[in-house]
C-alpha cells in the first residue's frame, strides 16, 4: 500500500511540473506583481506599493468599472443567443434528411478559424459591405456599423454568436443522440406532439449539455480578447472596451504592469464566481433517468 | 515490465521538462574574435521599410559572410507592447525606439553610440532626443518625416486649381472648395470615376485623430518635445487650431452631415482604399504612404505633392516635420555583436551603395548631411527634403513628449467623441488637459 501511494506521487509528477511551469508559477508571480508599481519592462525598478493598485481600479480610473459593465451585458445576450442558436441548431441537424452531416460541418466550421482572424473578416463586412450596401439599397441602418457603441457591441455580439454556436452545437448533438429512443417512443405512444416531446423529454434529459453549454459560453464571453482587439479595438471612444482588452492596454499600452495584474486578480476572481455559481445551479436542474 | 517501461518513461518526461527550464539563457552563440561567426537580430517597427532593410541586410552580408542578420518587424501601433515581450525573451541586439518614453523606460540597457562616426553627420537638433545629459549618445537617427496634406496634384490641377495657390490654409480652403463643388456637379465624373470626395478622415486610428492633429496644439505651449515632457501640466492654448484641422478634414469627406461615421474608418480605408485608387483627393498623412500608394498604383503616386499642415496667421506654408524613427542597441549583447551591429548600421548611412538604399528603397529622408544630392525617388519626400532646406518646417514630434498614451487615449478618444456628438469642444479640452496631469503624477 505504501509503495503504490510513492509511485501515485511519482506518476503524477510529469503532469504536476508541467502545470506549475506554465500554469502555478506564473499565476504566483503574478500575484506579487499586483501589489508593485512594476513598468513591465525587465530590469527597471519595481517598488512594493501594497493593495494600492486594487483601490486604485476603483478609484482612479473608471475604464475598468466601465469595461466591465460592457462585458456583463455582453455577455449575458452572447450566453442566451449562442446556446440558443446552437440548440436550435442541433435539433435541425438531428432531423432525419438529406444533407445533415454536411450541414454539421458547415456550421462548426466558423469556431475553426482564429478569431483575429474572425474579427478582421467582420470588420470588412460590417464596415465595407454593409456601407456598399446602405448605399444600393438606401438602408439606413446598414451605414456606419462599428463606428457608435451600438453597433460596435451588436457586431461583437453577431461575430460571437456567428462563431460559437458550431461548437454549442456539438455539444448539444452529443446529448441528444445519448436520449435513448424508447423514451421518445413511449411519449409518443402516449400521444405528445412535437412541443410536448421538446418540453417534457428532450429539455429536461439536455440539461448536463446545458450545463457544459452555459459553462463554455460564459466563461468564453467573459474571457474574450482577439475578437473584441480585431473588430472594434475597443473604440469608438473605448465604448466597446472588453476587461480582457483592458487589462491588456493598461500593461502593454500605458505601461502599468502591476495596476493591470491587480485588474488581472480582480477579472479571475469575477469569471471564477460567475462561472462556479452557474455550474452549481444548473448542477441541480441535472435529471437522472 | 510494462511498469517498468512507463517508469523510464515518466522519468524522462520529467528530466526533460526540468532540462527545458535550465537551458534559458545559455545561447549565446558567439564570442569575440573578428572572422568568427556572428548573428544579429534587429527588431524594428518601420514595416513600410521592410523590404529596404532586406535589400540592405543582403548587401552587407555579401560583403561581411561572417555576419548573419535576422530581421522582425512588427507594425508601429503593436510595437510597444511586442517590444517589452521580446525584451523578457530573447533580446534583440537592435531595435527600433521611439519617443521619451522609451529613453526612460529603457535607457539602462542602451549602448552609449556617442563615438560613432556616422553621427558627426547628424544634422543639427537631430540627436537631441536620446542625448543625454552627461552627452551620452543612446540612439542613431533613422530618417525624417514630415507630414501635410498629401493631395493628388493631378486632380486638382484638372479642377482648375493651381497648386502654388494652396501653400496658405485660405487658399487650401478656396482650392478645396473648388474641387468639392466639382465633385458635386458631377464634372471630375468622366475622368475620375471613383472620386466621392475631396478627403478622408480616419479618426478610428488614434493616433492621426490624436498624437498627428493634436501635436499643432503642442506647439502652441512647448518649443521641443523634450519641454513638453518636463511638463506637469498642459496650458492648452492651442487647442482651437486643433479644432480648425479636425473641423477642416472633417468637412470634406463624405460624412460630412454624420462625423459619427468617420470613427470607423480606418487608416487602409483611407489610403489603400481612399487616395491610392483615387476616391479622394486628399489625406492628412506624411511622406510615408508612398510605399503603399506605390504597391497599390504607380502612376498614381506620381500624381501626388503634398500641401503644408497651414492654420492662418499661424502655421501658413509649414510642414510639421521631425525624426521619428531610432535605432539603438542593447548592451546586454555580446561584444562581437555590439561591432557587428555598429558596423552595419555605420555602413549603412555612410557608404553610398548602402545611402543609395536609405532612399531609394527604404524612401527615407536622411537626418545627415552626408548624402549629397542623391534624390528622393518619390514627389512627397522630395518636399520634406526641399522644406527642410528651405526651413519651412516646424517640429512634428512635440507630442512625443507628451504623458505615455496621453496623444491617443486622451486627446483621440476625445476627439472621437465630439465627431460623434457625444462631447462638446469644450470637454474635449478640458478632459486633454486634466488628463495631461493626471497621467504625470500617475507615471512618476
Amino acid at each position: 500500500m505504501k509503495k503504490s501511494k510513492w509511485r501515485f506521487w511519482l506518476f503524477l509528477l510529469p503532469a504536476f511540473i508541467s502545470f506549475a511551469v506554465v500554469v502555478l508559477i506564473p499565476m504566483l508571480i503574478g500575484f506579487f506583481y499586483a501589489f508593485t508599481d512594476w513598468n513591465g519592462i525587465v530590469g527597471s525598478g519595481i517598488d512594493f506599493v501594497g493593495v494600492r493598485n486594487f483601490i486604485d481600479i476603483f478609484t482612479r480610473d473608471d475604464s475598468f468599472l466601465h469595461a466591465f459593465g460592457f462585458t456583463a451585458s455582453f455577455s449575458i445576450c452572447a450566453v442566451i443567443l449562442v446556446n440558443l442558436v446552437g440548440f436550435l441548431l442541433a435539433l435541425l441537424v438531428t432531423q432525419q434528411f438529406k444533407g445533415a452531416t454536411l450541414l454539421r460541418g458547415i456550421f462548426f466550421m466558423p469556431n475553426l478559424i482564429g478569431g483575429l482572424l474572425l474579427g478582421f473578416t467582420w470588420q470588412f463586412i460590417f464596415v465595407s459591405i454593409f456601407e456598399a450596401l446602405s448605399k444600393s439599397t438606401g438602408w439606413s441602418f446598414l451605414s456606419g456599423w462599428l463606428s457608435n457603441p451600438e453597433t460596435g457591441f451588436i457586431g461583437l455580439l453577431i461575430l460571437t454568436v456567428w462563431q460559437l454556436s458550431g461548437y454549442m452545437m456539438i455539444v448539444y448533438i452529443a446529448q441528444i443522440q445519448q436520449i435513448p429512443e424508447s423514451v421518445k417512443e413511449a411519449a409518443r405512444i402516449d400521444g405528445a406532439n412535437g412541443w410536448e416531446m421538446l418540453k417534457g423529454i428532450i429539455l429536461p434529459l439536455m440539461m448536463p449539455a446545458f450545463t457544459i453549454g452555459l459553462f463554455l459560453s460564459i466563461s468564453n464571453s467573459f474571457k474574450m480578447f482577439d475578437q473584441n482587439l480585431a473588430l472594434t479595438q475597443g473604440g469608438p471612444y473605448k465604448s466597446t472596451e472588453m476587461l480582457a482588452l483592458n487589462i491588456y492596454n493598461s500593461a502593454f499600452g500605458a505601461n502599468e504592469f502591476g495596476f493591470a495584474q491587480a485588474k488581472a486578480i480582480v477579472f479571475m476572481i469575477l469569471v471564477a464566481a460567475i462561472g462556479v455559481t452557474q455550474l452549481v445551479i444548473t448542477k441541480k436542474k441535472e435529471v437522472e433517468m | 515490465m510494462k511498469k517498468a517501461v512507463a517508469f523510464v518513461m515518466a522519468m524522462a518526461t520529467t528530466l526533460s521538462l526540468l532540462a527545458g527550464c535550465g537551458s534559458q539563457g545559455s545561447g549565446a552563440d558567439n564570442s569575440s574574435a573578428s572572422g568568427e561567426k556572428v548573428t544579429i537580430t534587429i527588431y524594428q517597427s518601420k514595416i513600410e521599410a521592410n523590404e529596404g532593410y532586406k535589400k540592405a541586410i543582403e548587401t552587407y552580408q555579401k560583403l561581411h559572410p561572417e555576419v548573419t542578420i535576422n530581421l522582425e518587424a512588427v507594425t508601429g501601433n503593436d510595437f510597444s507592447a511586442s517590444l517589452k515581450a521580446k525584451m523578457q525573451s530573447d533580446p534583440p541586439t537592435i531595435f527600433s525606439v521611439g519617443g521619451f518614453q522609451d529613453l526612460k523606460d529603457y535607457s539602462d540597457i542602451l549602448e552609449d553610440l556617442s563615438d560613432q562616426p556616422i553621427l558627426e553627420h547628424a544634422l543639427p537638433g537631430t540627436k537631441d532626443m536620446f542625448t543625454m545629459e552627461d552627452g551620452r549618445v543612446l540612439a542613431i537617427p533613422l530618417y525624417m518625416e514630415g507630414y501635410g496634406f498629401v493631395v493628388n496634384r493631378q486632380m486638382f490641377e484638372d479642377a482648375g486649381v493651381d497648386f502654388n495657390s494652396m501653400m496658405t490654409f485660405e487658399g487650401m480652403k478656396a482650392g478645396f472648395d473648388t474641387l468639392k463643388a466639382k465633385i458635386d456637379s458631377g464634372e471630375m465624373k468622366e475622368k475620375y470615376p471613383l472620386l466621392e470626395s475631396v478627403m478622408e478622415y480616419p479618426t478610428k486610428e488614434l493616433w492621426i485623430a490624436g498624437d498627428h492633429d493634436v501635436n499643432v496644439a503642442l506647439t502652441h505651449d512647448f518649443s521641443s518635445a523634450k519641454e513638453a515632457y518636463d511638463a506637469d501640466s498642459l496650458p492648452g492654448t492651442g487647442f482651437a487650431d486643433y479644432k480648425t484641422m479636425v473641423d477642416f478634414q472633417a468637412s470634406y469627406t463624405t460624412n460630412a452631415d454624420n462625423t459619427a461615421n468617420l470613427n470607423s474608418v480606418d487608416y487602409t480605408t483611407s489610403l489603400e482604399g481612399g487616395l491610392a485608387i483615387e476616391r479622394v483627393a486628399a489625406i492628412k498623412q506624411g511622406n510615408w504612404v508612398a510605399p503603399a500608394v506605390e504597391t497599390t498604383d504607380p502612376e498614381v503616386l506620381a500624381k501626388l505633392d503634398m500641401l503644408p499642415y497651414s492654420i492662418s496667421g499661424y502655421s501658413d506654408g509649414k510642414y510639421f516635420v521631425g525624426v521619428s524613427g531610432y535605432w539603438a542597441i542593447c548592451n546586454k549583447s555580446s561584444e562581437a555583436q555590439k561591432k557587428a551591429a555598429k558596423d552595419f548600421i555605420n555602413w549603412f548611412y555612410t557608404d553610398p551603395e548602402g545611402q543609395k538604399i536609405v532612399v531609394e528603397n527604404c524612401k527615407f529622408v536622411p537626418p545627415y548631411d552626408n548624402f549629397g544630392d542623391l534624390k528622393a525617388t518619390d514627389p512627397l519626400a522630395q518636399r520634406i527634403m526641399d522644406a527642410n532646406s528651405e526651413g519651412n518646417t516646424m517640429d512634428g514630434w512635440v507630442y512625443s513628449g507628451a504623458p505615455n498614451t496621453w496623444g491617443q487615449q486622451a486627446a483621440g478618444v476625445m476627439v472621437q467623441k465630439y465627431l460623434a456628438g457625444e462631447a462638446t469642444w469644450e470637454e474635449v479640452t478640458q478632459s486633454s488637459i486634466e488628463q495631461w496631469a493626471s497621467m504625470r503624477t500617475s507615471q512618476k
